[in-house]
């Protein structure tokens, strides 16, 4: 229990009034930065850099420790009301934070995510703290193989936010996967459908296709409706605060996702995207085995708030695990942690396996400074929940107008380039028609965010190995991941022949003997197939 | 029940007074930036042909810092441009045809991204201006390898060829051809490595580590922390001399192995804008060199000061340009 008390010396002396401010600064940057598309939290770190220079190292970490989980959180609040992700780890919030919104539940899906944010910064800044050296051997354990089966595990777990067609959904995954082949390989160097332009030698940024599918999309569909689109501004707001049932059932997807994140966070080059996603498609499973066991009803696909708090924690938990590799190896990850280490060295902090002994203060002081920046997060943000919702009620033609001005000045912003908003402009057309011919946008950002990754990372691993497929199946966690991709197929697979084999013996107990009434039980047909 | 409406207009001339200073402010401040000024007030623009946190963005944002410390230039911007391994930032710099108080940040992964890429523009299309600084390359092998010299390793490559997996940062880029002419030297074709591209110096590190490469290429300061606590092991540096304070690193010359190179870091200004302008610029970057805040850049990025003004840098330039051609050209991209 050394660790709490060097931690409670780091709160101290982390602890005054303007280090306070320089919190409080930081939080409201982040979040600034966050909801806006297109600039991330490196950005802001970047841009700051310089600033801190001048300041004392307490100071500067709170700096960076606020608009480090600022940032992250930033992006719910857009992906809830707007439906525009402010960056890729947002995106899994949008599906079911939206529908919240639009249900009138907008307060409620803000609220579980700033205190889900919050939840998940506190415990995956102490799990940093107490369990850094541990998490770091776990997280060297993942070469590309066990990487590799990590997104066909991804894959496979939010297959469920696929609803409806079967058809049409693997239809907008590969619309999607295209779209990720664009650009360079990064592999071979070749340059893949880049028709020529230097421009799409980097791909179609993943903000261009977020704000093209999502938001833009939907205001060319609202707009062509014209009169018939539903009016946002009828929805009631109904109570801003969270009741108890919303808390009930916010508190374990909080856990869930901040142990998600946290264990999928220190692996490098792993973003926030795959915990996540993860943790949307885990949520969904557990709601529906809730309702298939009699208790409430799963409210996939109408804004269910287990759908909004799992991710959300779960993208605060794995910017809290960014920080193992970090601090453990000296090894930045992300962006954001790159420029962090160029910070950390200027204080002649060095970042690695001696790191805790020789600058132990430091660093106590730095995870005391996340801690701050969490509760700052929680304190800045709540109460703003009710007031952003109520963006909501502005009239149709103000709303949508304002949404498209953001997309595109998101999209402008990220290389000042007049081509990037042509492409943006073709995405969002071809999200129109995706919408108009009912092909749900959902898997098509799958494909986009997990479809690089997973080709990636199973190109280098048989690079690695030099053609020898074994290289897949290596190792404990590799073989682990995958029994799980077989049970998760399988288990909706049994259940469906045991409640048809149930029903068989049902009707031919029927047949024989007329109306004693053992229908009831039966479930609803179509409930758990999609 | 006067108060209300006396209080209501109260409000609005409060309101349009502010509203009137603003506008005021805003007038005056576009004002001063259009007008570029003399002196240490002139205008400067900086083109990071990266993202924020990139190797360009750094030198950018340290380039600015400095100049405003020592007053030599108070209003300086930086601009990204990033994409295409800086060929986007190459083009936006040649587009900018004879514009005063634009520098563009460059290096050696500019040259090679033109080369690997067919880039519509070429180093041709800009004015050289300075070399600021350089960083070296090593090769490097994880602490439980078996190759304990650059001669091990070259027996072991020269037998294994494409089985043995090497790691470095993205194809086309400095580690690529620095590994390039590694193999090269130690009589591997170029062609039959096996590179596993990664997106930076930390994934690079990750790799080895983790078993998955068995050599990595890349800069000395990507791996110095490692090195110093001893998770991997340098076996040779690309300088021409033992570098101060690792003097126990051979280099790779003296291990006989013909290597010779270093990531350079530059500045190149816009085609066309004349002798005045360039000199002005090249004596402003002179001026910072000398001063104490750059000597504290040096430092802290571990960058190596191998300045080189105009004529020396145009020269520089070429060759680079026609080693770079050459590696890529053996490397088949």
């Amino acid at each position: 229990m050394e660790a709490f008390s060097l931690l409670g010396d780091g709160l101290v002396s982390a602890l005054t009034p303007a280090n306070l401010l320089w919190a409080f600064c930081g939080v409201l940057l982040g979040t600034a930065v966050g909801v806006l598309p297109g600039m991330g939290s490196a950005m802001a770190v970047a841009l700051l850099l310089p600033v801190t220079f001048q300041m004392d190292p307490t100071a500067a970490f709170i700096l960076f420790a606020g608009v480090y989980y600022g940032g992250t959180f930033g992006g719910a609040t857009t992906s809830i009301l707007l439906n525009t992700p402010g960056q890729a780890s947002s995106i899994a919030t949008t599906y079911e934070g939206h529908k919240m919104a639009l249900a009138g539940r907008a307060p409620q899906a803000l609220g579980t995510a700033v205190i889900g944010s919050f939840v998940a910064s506190v415990i995956g800044t102490l799990v940093v703290a107490l369990f850094a050296p541990v998490m770091v051997d776990f997280a060297l354990k993942f070469g590309p193989g066990e990487y590799f089966a990590l997104t066909v595990f991804s894959f496979v777990a939010v297959a469920a936010v696929v609803s409806g067609s079967v058809v049409r959904g693997i239809a907008s995954l590969l619309i999607g996967l295209a779209i990720g082949l664009v650009g360079i390989d990064s592999q071979s160097g070749a340059p893949r459908f880049d028709f020529g332009s230097a421009v799409l030698l980097d791909g179609v940024d993943l903000i261009i296709v977020t704000v093209g599918l999502l938001a833009l999309g939907e205001v060319l569909y609202v707009a062509a409706q014209g009169r018939h689109a539903p009016d946002l501004a009828s929805i009631r707001s109904g109570k801003p605060w969270l009741k108890r049932r919303d808390l009930r059932r916010s508190w374990p997807a909080w856990l869930r996702g901040t142990a998600l994140g946290t264990t999928f966070g220190p692996i490098p080059g792993s973003g926030a995207e795959i915990p996540t996603f993860l943790s949307l498609g885990a949520e969904r499973r557990l709601a529906k085995r809730r309702e298939r066991r009699g208790g409430e009803k799963s409210e996939f696909g109408k804004g269910a708030i287990e759908g909004v708090a799992g991710p959300e924690a779960a993208n605060n938990g794995s910017a809290a695990g960014t920080l193992v590799p970090l601090l453990g190896l000296g090894l930045p990850t992300s962006a954001t942690a790159a420029i962090m280490l160029a910070a950390f060295q200027q204080y002649g902090l060095q970042p690695g396996p001696v790191l805790f002994e020789r600058n132990g203060d430091l660093v106590w002081t730095l995870l005391a400074s996340l801690l701050i920046g969490s509760v700052l997060l929680l304190a800045i943000n709540l109460p703003f929940a009710p007031l952003w919702a109520k963006l909501l009620k502005l009239p149709k033609p103000y709303l949508y107008a304002g949404i498209t001005l953001f997309s595109v000045l998101a999209v402008y912003a990220i290389n000042g380039s007049t081509v990037h908003l042509v492409m943006l402009l073709a995405v969002s057309l071809l999200a129109f028609a995706m919408r108009h011919f009912g092909v749900p946008v959902a898997p098509a950002l799958i494909g986009v965010v997990l479809g690089p990754i997973a080709e990636t990372e199973l190109r280098r691993a048989l690079a690695a190995s030099a053609g020898d497929p074994s290289i897949l199946v290596n190792s404990g966690i590799s073989i682990g991941l995958y029994v799980m991709v077989v049970v998760a197929a399988l288990l909706p697979l049994a259940a469906k022949l045991r409640r048809l084999r149930a029903r068989r013996a049902e009707a031919a107990r029927d047949s024989g003997n007329d109306g004693d009434g053992g229908g009831e039980e039966r479930e609803p047909a179509g409930t758990a197939s999609r | 029940m006067k108060v209300a409406p006396t209080r209501a207009a109260l409000t609005r001339i409060a309101a349009c007074g502010a509203a009137a200073i603003l506008v005021g402010v805003a007038v005056v401040d576009v004002r001063q930036s259009a007008a570029s000024g003399t002196g240490e007030n002139e205008k400067l623009l900086l083109i990071a042909p990266a993202a924020p946190g990139g190797g360009w963005d750094m030198l950018a944002r340290e380039l600015q810092n400095g100049l405003r410390e020592e007053g030599l230039r108070r209003n300086v911007e930086v601009s990204n441009a990033e994409g295409a391994g800086g060929t986007i930032g190459l083009t936006q710099t040649a587009n900018r045809e004879g514009q005063s108080g634009v520098l563009t940040m460059t290096g050696l992964g500019m040259v090679g991204a033109v080369e690997t890429l067919g880039s519509q523009h070429t180093m041709a299309d800009a004015t050289p201006i300075a070399q600021l600084a350089s960083e070296y390359l090593t090769v490097v092998v994880p602490k439980n390898s078996p190759y304990r010299t650059a001669d091990e390793l070259a027996e072991a490559w020269r037998e294994k060829k494409g089985g043995l997996p090497v790691a470095g940062g993205s194809m086309g880029g400095v580690d690529q051809i620095f590994a390039a002419q590694v193999a090269q030297s130690m009589k591997v074709p170029p062609d039959g490595i096996n590179y596993l591209p990664y997106a930076g110096g930390g994934e690079v590190l990750t790799s080895l580590l983790s078993g998955t490469a068995q050599v990595g290429f890349g800069t000395y300061g990507d791996f110095s922390d490692q090195l110093e606590s001893g998770s991997v092991r340098a076996l040779g540096i690309s300088s021409p001399e033992r570098l101060d304070g690792v003097d126990d690193l051979p280099t790779l010359h003296e291990q006989g192995y013909d290597v010779e190179m270093s990531n350079w870091r530059g500045v190149i200004a816009p085609p066309g804008v004349g002798e005045e302008e360039a000199k002005k610029l090249e004596r402003v970057l002179a001026k910072l060199r000398k001063t104490p805040t750059w000597a504290d850049t040096l430092k802290r990025n571990r960058w190596t000061d191998t300045y080189q003004g105009r004529e020396e840098f145009t020269a520089f330039l070429k060759e680079e340009v026609t080693v770079a051609r050459k590696t890529v050209k053996a490397l088949g991209l």
